[in-house]
């Protein structure tokens, strides 16, 4: 019985009931998913890790891209990797496996963020700040250097952005993703996604223009 | 300039470098000649850049927390031909099996046992792992009542005898990856199998599936009753355990509260103290999603800190353990003190024990523009004074590391008196 689409909720965002688009990626990589579901399927226990090793950093960045929280996508994405886990033995799979996780992480994630309803959702930073001085997070080595104002002043730009430009454009830069991966996440096209990110860039720079420094126009 | 508005999508994704390359050639022609365009694609790859220094990581922890998680949940029979229907079937056959064995272990019902299952699920789980019930199981529904009235709670792991149903794990099914055995033992209180094949990973099935844990009513002596109503169904609660450590001080009486994921606001009635060992237990505490927080006095030398998000699922103990960060001082440059341009700047602070290294950053107070960075052993260092502008001020951090590159000292965050200084 094929039961991979059909078993997750259907598409939280209302933006277009586009069919769900599949990363253009390699024929190549599809197959290794095929081979991977095989080997589980005939008992390989490393099988399971290939696949979660492959997927964690795109399923991760789709969940952290709507709660904006490392935590939470964290705990989203362990629950997406279980799901996986107890359908694989049953699921048909065929090409990618990627375009399905995503969905499976994104609609999950978007019922996180609504158990969780949080004002917090400016981001990490903002939201260990809030509770005290430092936070349960303290910035890596690395960020540490970079500009913290101007980055929690992004965050609060980007909390205030229309949901799915916020999503598109956290995906994208912050999550690292490609726009295929956002298209199969967020089941738009992927010119859909562009219109998204274009209008979030748009938004971003006017409300950011007054903090933008010589510095950070060079780059 | 003409044509602007037109472009002002492509000019977006041009800055953030989401073009194909005739798309390129277009918009470039059109910055050619565009003063306003051509800033604000300087603007937005600004807001890029900050964006992108601010890429998340995967969680180095993620994966073996994933394959934690993996470990304690039963594993569905690897069977490509099996519906879903079949996989309930199964599990509720399993579960009679279980009920069975735990009654009556080889007794003159096992054959109309095997003929129940057989006609129930057929052909016989091949998976279904040797479990020791841990109390007598909830039967589901599909069990027969008779064979549950004689189970009994005092069980033994059924003898290999019992049949090839109870014991016989297929060859090359997942149970090589994840032995039966340690998934009862990593959660004692955890669930038997049962429901293994159940292909949906619904939390509220997993939840329902839960034995009922053995915990106090709210309400009962020496409980305090958090802040939930009782007519919110069968009120069960968690629990959360962990340690406190820290640089090196008394870990007794440090007080923990928990503090809401959602809205963060303080479960009222909740609170442990630490004991000598730091260690603490959160008790009668709701399901849900929380942080602790520790607050370690009216004149902490430690931070105040929250721990990370943990969930609380009901009957089951998680776990949240806080590393406290020291408050380091500032010994020189005071705050905001004028430092002679001509010379040299030296930097001191107050040790932390057992730091490894520490971690000084300066940066430009207004721009948050690095200045210098260095790292050392001791807890003092200097560097020229040309490498700050005369008139500026600059903001300096200190963080101590201990030798496994935990942060375990810190100068003041963003919440107390950043450490300043201007070079004249």
């Amino acid at each position: 019985m094929h039961m991979a689409l059909q078993s997750e909720a259907v598409a939280p965002l209302p933006t277009s009931a586009v069919a769900m688009a599949r990363p253009d990626s390699e024929e190549l990589v599809q197959n290794a998913d095929e081979q991977m579901a095989a080997r589980f399927r005939a008992g390989d226990a490393t099988a399971f890790a290939d696949l979660m090793q492959r997927h964690m950093g795109a399923v991760f960045g789709v969940a952290y891209g709507v709660l904006h929280n490392r935590d939470d996508a964290a705990d989203v994405a362990q629950d997406v990797f279980l799901k996986l886990y107890q359908s694989l033995a049953v699921m048909r799979v065929q090409g990618s496996l990627g375009p399905w996780l995503y969905r499976v992480a994104m609609n999950r994630a978007i019922d996180r963020l609504r158990q969780v309803k949080r004002e917090r959702i400016a981001g990490d930073f903002a939201d260990d700040a809030a509770h005290s001085s430092l936070g349960a997070e303290l910035p890596d080595p690395s960020a540490a250097m970079e500009n913290i104002e101007l980055r929690r002043r992004l965050f609060r730009a980007m909390a205030r952005l229309p949901e799915k430009q916020r999503i598109v454009f956290t995906m994208r830069h912050v999550s690292g993703l490609s726009l295929d991966e956002i298209a199969a996440a967020t089941g738009c096209a992927t010119g859909t996604v562009k219109c998204h990110l274009a209008r979030a860039t748009r938004r971003l720079r006017v409300m950011l223009e007054p903090y933008l420094g010589e510095a950070q126009r060079e780059v | 300039m003409r044509g602007c508005n037109a472009m002002r999508d492509l000019v977006a994704l041009y800055a953030s470098g989401d073009l194909d390359e005739k798309e390129r050639g277009r918009v470039e022609a059109h910055l050619a000649e565009c003063n306003a365009c051509r800033r604000a694609v300087a603007d937005m790859r600004g807001v890029v850049a900050v964006a992108a220094a601010a890429r998340v990581n995967v969680p180095d922890d993620l994966a073996a927390r994933i394959a934690e998680r993996v470990s304690r949940t039963a594993v569905p029979t690897p069977s490509a031909q099996r519906s879903f229907r079949w996989s309930l079937a199964l599990g509720y056959a399993s579960a009679a099996v279980v009920v069975f064995a735990a009654g009556v272990l080889v007794g003159t019902q096992l054959p109309k046992m095997q003929s129940y299952i057989s006609g129930v699920a057929q052909p016989p789980p091949r998976s279904i792992a040797r479990v020791p019930p841990p109390t007598a199981p909830q039967a589901p529904p599909a069990a027969n009542p008779q064979q549950q009235a004689q189970s009994t709670p005092q069980v033994e792991p059924a003898p290999p005898s019992s049949g090839p149903y109870v014991t016989a794990a297929a060859p090359g099914s997942m149970q090589a990856a994840v032995p039966p055995a340690s998934a009862p033992a990593a959660r004692p209180a955890g669930p038997p199998p049962l429901k293994a094949p159940m292909p949906i990973g619904d939390d509220d099935l997993r939840l329902a599936a839960l034995p009922q844990p053995d915990l106090p009513e709210p309400g009962a002596p020496g409980i305090v009753r958090p802040g939930v109503s009782p007519s919110r169904g069968v009120a069960r609660w968690g629990a959360i355990r962990g340690r406190v450590t820290c640089a090196a001080a008394d870990l007794a009486g440090i007080s923990l509260r928990l503090v809401r994921a959602g809205d963060s606001t303080l479960v009222p009635g909740v609170l442990a103290i630490t004991d000598k060992d730091g260690a603490y237990e959160l008790r009668a505490v709701p399901p849900g999603a929380y942080r602790v927080y520790a607050y370690t006095g009216d004149n902490p030398p430690y931070f105040n800190q929250c721990s990370r998000l943990t969930r609380v699922m009901r009957g089951e103990a998680s776990t949240a353990d806080l590393q406290l960060v020291m408050v380091l001082e500032a010994f020189e440059p005071q705050l905001d003190q004028v430092v002679n341009g001509g010379g040299l700047v030296s930097f001191r602070w107050s040790a932390c024990p057992a730091a490894d290294r520490y971690e000084l950053t300066v940066s430009d107070a207004e721009s948050g523009a690095e200045a210098f960075a260095t790292r050392t052993v001791q807890p003092a260092a200097t560097t020229a004074a040309s490498s700050f502008a005369a008139g500026r001020a600059y903001r300096w951090r200190v963080r101590a590391v201990a030798l496994d590159g935990s942060v375990i000292g810190a100068s003041p965050g963003a919440g107390g008196q950043p450490w300043t200084f201007r070079v004249e």
